[in-house]
């Protein structure tokens, strides 16, 4: 039989957790990735694990910072408006350089909005969130096979920059089933403890301090520029792209995660009609890949950016592309999905019409 | 030739055909095949009841579409008032008792959510067995835990404790969705039936979709291939949230 198992995404997304060594599971239940914290709770105690069901997300987040002092592999995940409780806790992480995932499932906002799939998380995810300047590695999925398989570099990343990385999907993914394999499993005998870690002096000649108060302005001044030395080698090193057909591609679409997936079938449908499109799919939407995407400005005759949401990875694009070629935008909210025939009705409309 | 579900369950006019299984394992789709299949097959009315209090993303509503004008009239879904649909809540129709004792229609009913979604079900037991049923646990071999008979009667168990009712059969759905091969539905199968023979219960049908079931007959052992069903699968994610039916 084959050795691939038919999963729904939420709970594939927490076996791929566990796959990547993760241990330490706190979390609060909310729809659409429920899948994930109950598959958690079965799974962690035959591992060796930790799950506990906090009684909020703030106590989940707070719990992760916790574990992620001691230098385990840990996470959380939540969907919109649970991850919206947790922005103070992940700035709180991000103020203390210690490692962790935190999974967004998106939904249907703002405010309590519905349990139907949508991306409009973005902005919190890549540029705001929680006070300070700080930034998150995001990562983002565009099918389930490809969310378990990041896991293990979410965790790698995390540790590497001792950062929190994000995981951002969708309703969408996290609730539908496609087959999947497990192709990696980290032995968690084989991680080290960090030597920052808080456990216990060991001998040391001093105790190791976590925290993110600094009291003095030059030296808080100081941690932040170290911060920002952090996060411009992350730019520099972990922007990743896929690019789909754009060999010989006249136009992009650029889009990520559930919508990029969408978009594949736009970009066949148009190819069919003689038009050559491409796609520019983000993996990564923190560091945005700006250099690979402004690498097509001059080669192509211009771009659509689809997206779950209303012009926020469109800002990116704009940011990074400005007036190097026109620029379209199509998106849809509060949890509608647009089909590939939208889209490429969009792209028509918006880029070739009237040229 | 693949046989009909109205033909595999047989059930008689008042019964009640209960779809249980663990998460995940096609009870809604069986469920909407064999009410389809029975709505086609005979002048029985046929009720179809929504009971799957953990899957708030699916609706049963949209099946309407798939049938006739004559055949909608004899078909009727019991679920939730449309606002409450989404609403991520355990929520009954109102009603639920009366409809469930009809003696002139045959019920279909979907029980989600393993032993804890099934054990919804036992306040309307009464109901039930009063007009006679049929307890069905759809299983697919390929879903996470799901691959031995040892698993499989860890769930039988769970899920007759559940609902108080007795067990009467098994349905062999396993797949891999396209990427589906004969190998896989005849080990599923063979998984399946011997975990009933435990039981003492049979497997009434192997059900496999249009995606990979062209061949599967020739490829099937006699005792699968005579309990072969193909059924259709319906997106219904994007049913619900898709602003087109097909991408």
């Amino acid at each position: 039989m084959s050795e691939k198992v038919l999963m729904k995404g939420a709970e594939a997304l927490a076996e791929g957790a566990i796959r990547a060594g993760c241990r330490y599971y706190f979390g609060y239940p909310i729809t659409p990735q429920n899948e994930t914290p109950e598959y958690m709770s079965r799974r962690m105690p035959e591992v060796g694990g930790r799950f506990v069901q906090a009684e909020s997300e703030i106590a989940s987040i707070n719990m992760v910072y916790g574990a992620a002092c001691a230098g385990v592999r840990v996470m959380t995940s939540s969907s919109s408006p649970g991850i919206s409780l947790m922005q103070e806790g992940i700035s709180y992480i991000s103020g203390s350089n210690v490692p962790c995932v935190v999974m967004n499932v998106m939904r249907g906002g703002p405010g309590l909005g519905n349990i139907a799939p949508a991306q409009a998380d973005y902005f919190q995810a890549v540029k705001g969130g929680g006070n300070g300047d700080h930034r998150r590695i995001v990562l983002a999925p565009s099918s389930i096979q490809e969310g378990v398989d990041l896991f293990v570099d979410a965790f790698d990343l995390a540790e590497k920059y001792r950062m929190v990385v994000m995981i951002i999907t969708d309703g969408l993914i996290g609730q539908m089933m496609e087959p999947v394999e497990f192709k990696t499993t980290v032995d968690v005998s084989t991680l080290v403890t960090p030597e920052w870690a808080t456990t216990g002096r060991h001998g040391r000649t001093h105790p190791n301090i976590i925290t993110s108060l600094t009291l003095d302005a030059a030296g808080l001044e100081k941690w932040n520029l170290a911060l920002q030395r952090k996060y411009a080698d992350v730019e520099a090193a972990e922007s990743r792209l896929e690019e789909y057909l754009m060999d010989d591609a006249d136009y992009a679409i650029i889009a990520y995660g559930i919508m990029a997936r969408i978009a594949k079938t736009t970009v066949k449908l148009a190819r069919e009609k003689g038009i050559r499109l491409g796609l520019l799919r983000p993996i990564t939407v923190w560091p945005f890949p700006r250099k690979q995407i402004q690498s097509y400005a001059g080669r192509l005759k211009g771009s659509l950016t689809v997206e779950l949401a209303y012009r926020q990875l469109f800002e990116d694009v704009q940011l990074t592309l400005c007036d190097r070629m026109p620029l379209g935008w199509y998106g849809r909210g509060g949890g509608v999905v647009p089909g590939p025939r939208e889209i490429l009705q969009a792209f028509e409309e918006q880029l070739l019409k009237g040229r | 030739m693949a046989h009909s579900l109205s033909s595999l369950f047989a059930p008689r006019i008042g019964q009640s055909i209960v779809i249980a299984g663990p998460s995940g394992s096609g009870k809604t789709e069986l469920t909407i095949n064999l009410a389809l299949s029975l709505v086609g097959a005979g002048p029985s009315r046929v009720m179809v009841c929504d009971l799957d209090v953990v899957k708030p993303y699916f609706r049963l509503r949209d099946l309407m579409r798939l049938v006739s004008p004559e055949q909608a009239r004899r078909l009727e879904i019991v679920e939730p008032p449309a606002r409450l649909l989404h609403a991520d809540l355990p929520v009954f129709p109102a009603r639920l008792h009366a409809l469930l004792s009809d003696p002139e229609a045959i019920k279909v009913i979907d029980v989600g959510g393993d032993a804890v979604g099934a054990g919804t079900l036992a306040q309307f037991r009464g109901s039930i067995v009063a007009r006679g049923y049929g307890l069905y646990v759809v299983i697919n071999t390929l879903r996470p835990g799901m691959r031995d008979a040892t698993s499989i009667l860890k769930v039988l168990d769970n899920i007759v404790q559940g609902t108080g009712l007795q067990l009467t059969g098994l349905v062999a759905n396993t797949n891999l969705q396209d990427e589906t091969t004969a190998s896989d539905v005849q080990q599923g199968f063979d998984i399946i039936q011997s975990a009933g023979m435990v039981w003492q219960v049979p497997v009434v049908a192997v059900v496999a979709s249009h995606e990979y079931a062209e061949g599967l007959e020739r490829q099937l052992t006699a005792d699968a291939r005579e309990r072969l069903a193909v059924i259709d699968v319906f997106n219904r994610i994007l049913d619900t949230v898709g602003s087109q039916v097909r991408f």
